[in-house]
C-alpha cells in the first residue's frame, strides 16, 4: 500500500496535476453555484477538455470538479437558499438562517471546514477500504458482477424521492434501452439503427450526459424563468460578515464532524444512496442526539445542523468512489459519468485497476485529499469574488452553457448529427423532468447497459443457458436477495403508511 | 374519463416498450444462433418485457391515485425553449456550410437575443469574442482543426 501511496503522491504532485486540481476546484465551485447545474453537468462539461490528457490527469481534474461543485452547491444553499445540488439541500436548513442573521461568512467557513474534514476522513477510509475491497472483488464472477449492477440500478431507483420508485425504475429501463442502440458487441449485428450510419456506433455517453443534464438543466432554468442568478448577485453584493469561527464553536462541531463523516462515508459506499441521503441522515441523527435546548436551534441557524450535512455529503462523495474504483460499478449518477469518462480514456475500472493502472487509482485518492485542501485554503477566501461571477446576466450565461455543451460533444465526434441528437434528447429530458422522472437512474442504466448485457451473456453461457446461476452461486444469490429487499423496501413503507392511516382513522 | 398526466405518460411508455420489443424481434441473428442461450435479441427482448410490466404498474398506480390538480405547464416559457431548441438544430445544420466561426457567432447571437438581450453592442461583442477566443484556443493552442465551412472553402484555397 505504501508503494501505491508513493506512486499516487508522485503522480498527483506533478505541476500539471496540481494545476488540474486547482482548476477543477475553481471550475466546479463556479458551475456548482449556478442555479440548477449540479456536479454531473460540471463533470460532463469537463470531459471533452480532458480527452487530450492522460487518464490520471483527467480523473484528477474531474475529482476536483466534483468536490468544487458540491462546495459551490453549499455556497448557493447558504447565500440564497437555492441548492445547486440535491446533496446540499440539508445545508440550507441551518446555513441560510445563519446568512440571514448576518453570519454568512461564518456559515461558509463552517461549511468549508466541515467539508474539508468530511472529505479528509473519507479519503483516509477510502485509502484503507478500496484496496481491501479490490482484493476481494478479484474473486467475483460474471454472475456476481451482473447481480451487483442490477442491485446498483434498483438501489438508485429505490432511494429516489418517496413515491417515485416506479418512475425511477422506468427511467433506468429507458437508459438501458438507449444503451442497446448501435452494433451488438458480441455478434456485430446492428440494433435499432434504422439503417442510419450515424447510429452504428450507438449513442455516446457524453452526448447523453450533456443532453440530459447540462443542456436540459440550462433549458429548464429558461422554462421556469429562474432568476436565481440575480438573487445571488444581490446576496453577494452585500457584506458576508466575518469568517472567523470561535474556539467554542470548533469544540462543538468536532464530535459532529467525527460522527457525520463515518456515517457519510458508509452511506456513500452503498450503491444508490449517495450524498443526498447521507446529508439528510446526518442532519436527522444530529438533531436526535442534540439536547432539548440545542434541538430548538435546529432550522434557525444551528452550527451543528450546518456542520453535519456538510461533513456527511463530502464523506459520501469520497465513499461513492469505493464501488467505482474497486468494482467498476458506479453507485451514483456522478460516478456513472466518471465511469463513462474512464472507459473512454481506455481505462477499465474494477478490481484490476488497482493492479493495471496503480497511478490512476492512487493519484485519484491522493488528489481527493488535495482537492479538499485547495477548497479550504484557496476557494473559501475567494468565494465572494466567485459568487460575483453569478451576476453575469442569465441571457448571456445560458447561451454559453448551451454552446459549451454542444461543442464539447461535437469536438469528440466531429459529426453534426450529434448536435441534432442532443437537441432531441434535451427536449425528451425536459419532458421527463416535468413528469418527475429522475435523470440519474437513466444515465446509470445507459452506462451499465453494455456491462450488464456482457456479464449476463457470460453467466448464461457458463451455466449453459440456465438461469440457475442466480441462486446456485451463494454470492450471486445474496446480492440478488439484497436487490429484492431493496425493491420491497418502498412497498413495505407504503403498506405501513396505509396501515398507520387506517388505524388513526379508526382511532379518530 | 380524463387521463391524468402520469397515466398518459405511463401509457406512452407502455406503447414504447411494446414497439421496442417488436423492433427487437427484427434484429438479425446468424443461422444456428437461435439455439444459443444468448443472442443479440435476448437483452432487448428482456428489457421490453420489464418495460411493459413497469409501464402497466405505473398505469395502474396513476389510475388509482386520487385526482389532484396538476401544476399547469402553460405558465412555462415554452416559446423561448422551443426557439432555443430550433436554434440548436440550425446550428448543427449550418456547421458544415458556414463553418465553426460563422455558425457559432450566429448561434450565440441568436441565443442572447432569444433570452432578451437587446443591446447590439453586447450581443455582437459577446458572440464575436467568445467565438474567436474559443477558436484561437482550439486551433492555435490545442491544434484541433475546425473546418472553415464548405461555402468559404473556395475562397480560402
Amino acid at each position: 500500500m505504501w508503494e501505491g501511496i508513493t506512486t499516487g503522491l508522485l503522480t498527483a504532485f506533478t505541476p500539471m496535476n496540481l494545476m488540474m486540481v486547482v482548476v477543477g476546484c475553481f471550475a466546479g465551485t463556479f458551475i456548482g453555484m449556478l442555479p440548477g447545474l449540479g456536479p454531473i453537468s460540471a463533470i460532463a462539461l469537463m470531459i471533452p477538455i480532458t480527452y487530450g490528457f492522460d487518464p490520471a490527469s483527467g480523473m484528477i481534474l474531474m475529482a476536483g470538479v466534483y468536490y468544487g461543485a458540491i462546495f459551490g452547491g453549499s455556497t448557493s444553499s447558504i447565500l440564497i437558499n437555492a441548492p445547486g445540488v440535491a446533496g446540499t439541500v440539508a445545508t440550507a436548513f441551518d446555513g441560510y438562517p445563519m446568512a440571514q442573521q448576518g453570519h454568512a461568512g461564518k456559515a461558509l467557513a463552517i461549511a468549508a471546514v466541515s467539508s474539508f474534514s468530511g472529505g479528509t476522513i473519507g479519503a483516509i477510509l477510502l485509502l484503507v477500504a478500496a484496496p481491501a475491497l479490490a482484493k476481494v472483488a478479484l474473486s467475483f464472477q460474471s454472475s456476481d458482477y451482473m447481480a451487483l449492477m442490477v442491485l446498483g440500478l434498483t438501489a438508485v431507483s429505490a432511494f429516489t424521492a418517496p413515491g417515485q420508485v416506479l418512475k425511477a425504475l422506468i427511467a433506468t429501463v429507458i437508459g438501458l434501452m438507449i444503451s442497446t442502440v448501435g452494433t451488438d458487441p458480441s455478434a456485430g449485428v446492428q440494433r435499432f439503427t434504422f439503417g442510419s450510419l450515424d447510429l452504428v456506433d450507438g449513442v455516446s455517453f457524453l452526448l447523453l450526459a450533456m443532453a440530459t443534464f447540462a443542456l436540459s438543466e440550462a433549458l429548464m432554468a429558461v422554462l421556469k424563468r429562474d432568476e436565481v442568478s440575480e438573487a445571488a448577485a444581490r446576496a453577494t453584493a452585500g457584506d458576508l460578515g466575518s469568517m472567523r469561527v470561535t474556539r467554542e464553536e470548533v469544540r462543538e462541531i468536532i464530535p459532529v464532524i467525527g460522527r457525520s463523516s463515518i456515517l457519510g462515508f458508509f452511506v456513500g459506499v452503498l450503491p444508490g444512496a449517495g450524498a443526498t441521503i447521507a446529508s439528510f441522515l446526518a442532519y436527522g441523527a444530529e438533531r436526535t442526539f442534540a439536547s432539548a435546548k440545542e434541538k430548538l436551534k435546529f432550522g434557525k441557524g444551528s452550527i451543528r445542523g450546518l456542520a453535519a450535512p456538510e461533513t456527511a455529503n463530502n464523506a459520501a462523495c469520497t465513499g461513492s468512489f469505493v464501488p467505482l474504483l474497486t468494482l467498476g460499478i458506479p453507485g451514483s449518477g456522478t460516478t456513472a459519468v466518471m465511469l463513462g469518462a474512464l472507459i473512454s480514456y481506455g481505462v477499465q475500472p474494477g478490481p484490476r485497476l488497482f493492479q493495471n493502472n496503480p497511478d490512476v487509482f492512487w493519484a485519484v485518492i491522493i488528489s481527493m485529499y488535495l482537492g479538499n485542501v485547495i477548497l479550504l485554503i484557496l476557494n473559501l477566501p475567494l468565494i465572494p469574488y466567485i459568487a460575483r461571477l453569478l451576476a453575469l446576466p442569465r441571457q448571456i450565461l445560458i447561451p454559453l452553457i448551451l454552446f459549451f455543451s454542444l461543442i464539447g460533444v461535437y469536438l469528440v465526434s466531429f459529426n453534426t448529427f450529434d448536435i441534432h441528437m442532443m437537441a432531441g434528447f434535451a427536449l425528451a429530458a425536459i419532458i421527463l423532468r416535468l413528469l418527475d422522472f429522475p435523470m440519474a437512474p437513466l444515465i446509470l442504466g445507459f452506462i451499465l447497459g453494455d456491462m450488464i448485457e456482457d456479464n449476463l451473456r457470460r453467466a448464461l453461457t457458463i451455466s449453459d443457458g440456465s438461469i440457475a446461476f442466480m441462486w446456485e452461486r451463494p454470492l450471486t444469490a445474496v446480492i440478488f436477495g439484497l436487490t429484492i429487499l431493496t425493491l420491497l423496501a418502498p412497498l413495505v413503507r407504503i403498506i405501513r403508511q396505509r396501515r398507520g392511516a387506517m388505524l388513526s382513522g379508526e382511532g379518530g | 374519463m380524463t387521463l391524468s398526466r402520469d397515466a398518459a405518460a405511463a401509457l406512452g411508455f407502455l406503447a414504447f416498450s411494446i414497439a421496442y420489443g417488436w423492433q427487437a424481434t427484427g434484429i438479425d441473428i446468424f443461422p444456428g444462433q437461435e439455439y444459443e442461450p444468448f443472442t443479440p435479441q435476448t437483452f432487448p427482448l428482456a428489457l421490453s418485457v420489464i418495460g411493459a410490466v413497469l409501464g402497466l404498474a405505473q398505469v395502474a398506480k396513476s389510475l388509482r391515485a386520487p385526482v389532484t390538480e396538476a401544476k399547469s405547464w402553460a405558465g412555462y416559457d415554452w416559446p423561448r425553449v422551443g426557439l432555443l431548441l430550433v436554434t440548436m438544430v440550425f446550428y448543427g445544420a449550418s456547421f458544415t456550410w458556414l463553418g465553426f466561426l460563422v455558425s457559432t457567432m450566429l448561434f450565440l447571437a441568436a441565443g442572447y437575443l432569444i433570452l432578451g438581450e437587446r443591446r447590439v453592442v453586447v450581443v455582437g461583442s459577446a458572440s464575436i469574442l467568445v467565438t474567436v477566443g474559443f477558436w484561437a484556443i482550439m486551433t492555435k493552442i490545442l491544434g484541433i482543426y475546425l473546418a472553415p465551412g464548405e461555402l468559404f472553402r473556395g475562397w480560402l484555397w
